[in-house]
């Protein structure tokens, strides 16, 4: 029996086609502006001098970041209302008919996977497609990435499979929540802190 | 960051309320010997000012349901009174609200000897304090690096301070032709807090203050456009600041000063350059918390 779902997300594989974020938000239908899954573009550098030669110093690479459905989930501690809980199988819930529309959990959360919905006039999140699951499928994101740079699974295989890297630039500490992922880094992301790289579409994400 | 306008309202307003407390009916109080009758003038400036205490929470309490996207479903706000510092928060305001309440009526029907009301003034003073702690730990989060520091603590308290005491001097005029007396020395009091908010947010402003946090790169958008909000609000406060020390240079005893005409000063009323001062101050504080709202943007906004 699964005891932790997770995503498993491979950086060096992600081209930033953003296929996953538009299968989130067309199967769950969600309205412009709200993005359960969003790709983040990571970039910095410029040129740099080696010997008397200019040579490009670029360092670019994509996040592709939902809920990381965490074991240690900050947004439902922080909730006064106990409206965001968790599954037995470690998927985290929004109870949207609990809600009080505070987003006090979007600034709680480091990954900003909450995100508000007008409709509701509450918060809304990833729910790992749980419904998809239940029935022996796959989340939507996963299974829409043309560079199968998604994987999800039970927190154990995943480990097993790929790993236990749960931390690139610029994600936050990971012992702040424990998320279910596990990263494969872009080779860029061991450099992107001292080529001042940063997030470029804001605007997008 | 100009969506936030019910927490700045809220936060303003509730550690105004607690401020002005602290600052004016609680050390009262402890001047007093239990046994001590009060005078109907004293009693009198007394409950003006509680009255305007209670109405500062209750004012705090009703704006606070606007930052709510479900208000109706507000009453569930307690639910989570062991993990959740928002309903510490609500849990703490809400028990200042009532022992103030309480306290209010007790004064106002004329039992001020007894120990009881001692009890509840200093219960109501506890509740007011934790209100300010749970407020402040509420933004303390780990997630939220610029608010994740003391600074955050250090200037919801000053805000209190601030406020609380400018605002009871300013309702009770406290003219300086009494040299030692608690409420002249309020000003004075009022003078030493704007000082010191302005020296802590020189120093310690996250993004902009010589020793503050500057935030790194992280998945949350980064802040736009606060330096002219952050200069507004030290102008707004030193604005102040320098009105009120005027006034106070202007009012020597017996005489208009600052504080107006001298039959006002007598009955306690602050005059035109305390009024601005105390202006000054209360838009410098809001600015502030507009600022602080606007250090941590939210995404998709």
């Amino acid at each position: 029996m699964v005891t932790q779902y997770g995503f498993f997300f491979n950086a060096a594989a992600c081209s930033g086609c953003k296929a996953c974020q538009m299968a989130c938000k067309d199967r769950n239908d969600l309205e412009p502006g709200v993005l359960w899954r969003r790709v983040y573009e990571v970039t910095g550098g410029g040129w740099e001098k080696k010997g008397g030669v200019w040579v490009p110093s670029v360092v670019s690479y994509n996040i592709s970041m939902a809920c990381n459905h965490c074991e240690k989930p900050v947004c439902g501690l922080a909730c006064p209302v106990k409206a965001i809980t968790k599954r037995e199988d470690g998927i985290v819930f929004v109870d949207t008919g609990a809600c009080i529309g505070c987003r006090y959990c979007e600034w709680a959360c480091p990954y900003t996977a909450l995100r508000f919905d007008a409709r509701t006039n509450t918060v809304s999140k990833c729910n790992f497609c749980y419904d998809a699951i239940d029935a022996g499928g796959t989340p939507s994101c996963v299974a829409s990435c043309p560079q199968r740079a998604l994987d999800f699974g039970d927190m154990a295989e995943l480990r097993k499979k790929y790993g236990d890297v749960r931390q690139i630039f610029p994600l936050p500490d990971p012992a702040q929540t424990e998320p279910a992922l596990i990263i494969k880094p872009h080779r860029d992301a061991a450099r992107a802190v001292e080529r001042a790289a940063e997030v470029a579409n804001w605007e997008e994400v | 960051m100009l969506k936030e306008w019910p927490l700045v309202a809220f936060t303003i307003a509730g550690q105004m309320a607690v401020g002005v407390f602290c600052f004016l009916l609680f050390p009262l109080l402890l001047l007093l010997s239990p046994g001590t009758s009060w005078s109907e003038t004293a009693r009198h400036t007394v409950l003006i000012v509680w009255g305007g205490t209670f109405g500062f929470i209750a004012i705090a309490a009703a704006l606070s349901l606007f930052h709510l996207h479900h208000p109706f479903r507000a009453h569930h706000t307690l639910a989570n009174l062991r993990s959740s510092w928002l309903s510490r928060e609500i849990f703490f305001e809400l028990a200042f609200m009532a022992l103030v309440a309480l306290a209010f009526v007790l004064v106002w029907t004329g039992h001020t000897r007894g120990l009881f009301l001692r009890a509840v003034m200093s219960a109501s003073a506890l509740a007011g304090i934790m209100f300010l702690v749970s407020m402040s730990k509420l933004y303390m989060l780990k997630s939220l690096p610029p608010w994740n520091s003391a600074y955050t603590g250090i200037s919801f308290f000053m805000s209190a301070a601030t406020l609380g005491a400018m605002a009871t001097a300013w309702v009770t005029g406290s003219p300086p032709g009494n040299p030692g007396s608690y409420f002249s020395a309020l000003w004075t009091a009022a003078l030493f807090f704007v000082a010191s908010d302005i020296l802590f947010a020189v120093l310690l402003t996250p993004q902009y203050g010589a020793a503050g946090f500057r935030p790194g790169p992280s998945l949350r958008p980064p802040p736009r456009a606060l330096r002219r909000l952050y200069f507004g609000r030290l102008a707004l406060l030193a604005g102040g600041l320098i009105l009120a020390v005027l006034g106070m240079v202007q009012a020597v005893p017996g005489s208009a000063g600052g504080f107006g005409s001298t039959p006002m000063a007598a009955a306690g009323q602050a005059g035109p350059i305390m009024t601005i001062a105390f202006v000054l101050v209360l838009l410098g504080e809001i600015a502030g918390r507009f600022l602080f709202y606007g250090l941590v943007p939210r995404p998709g906004d």
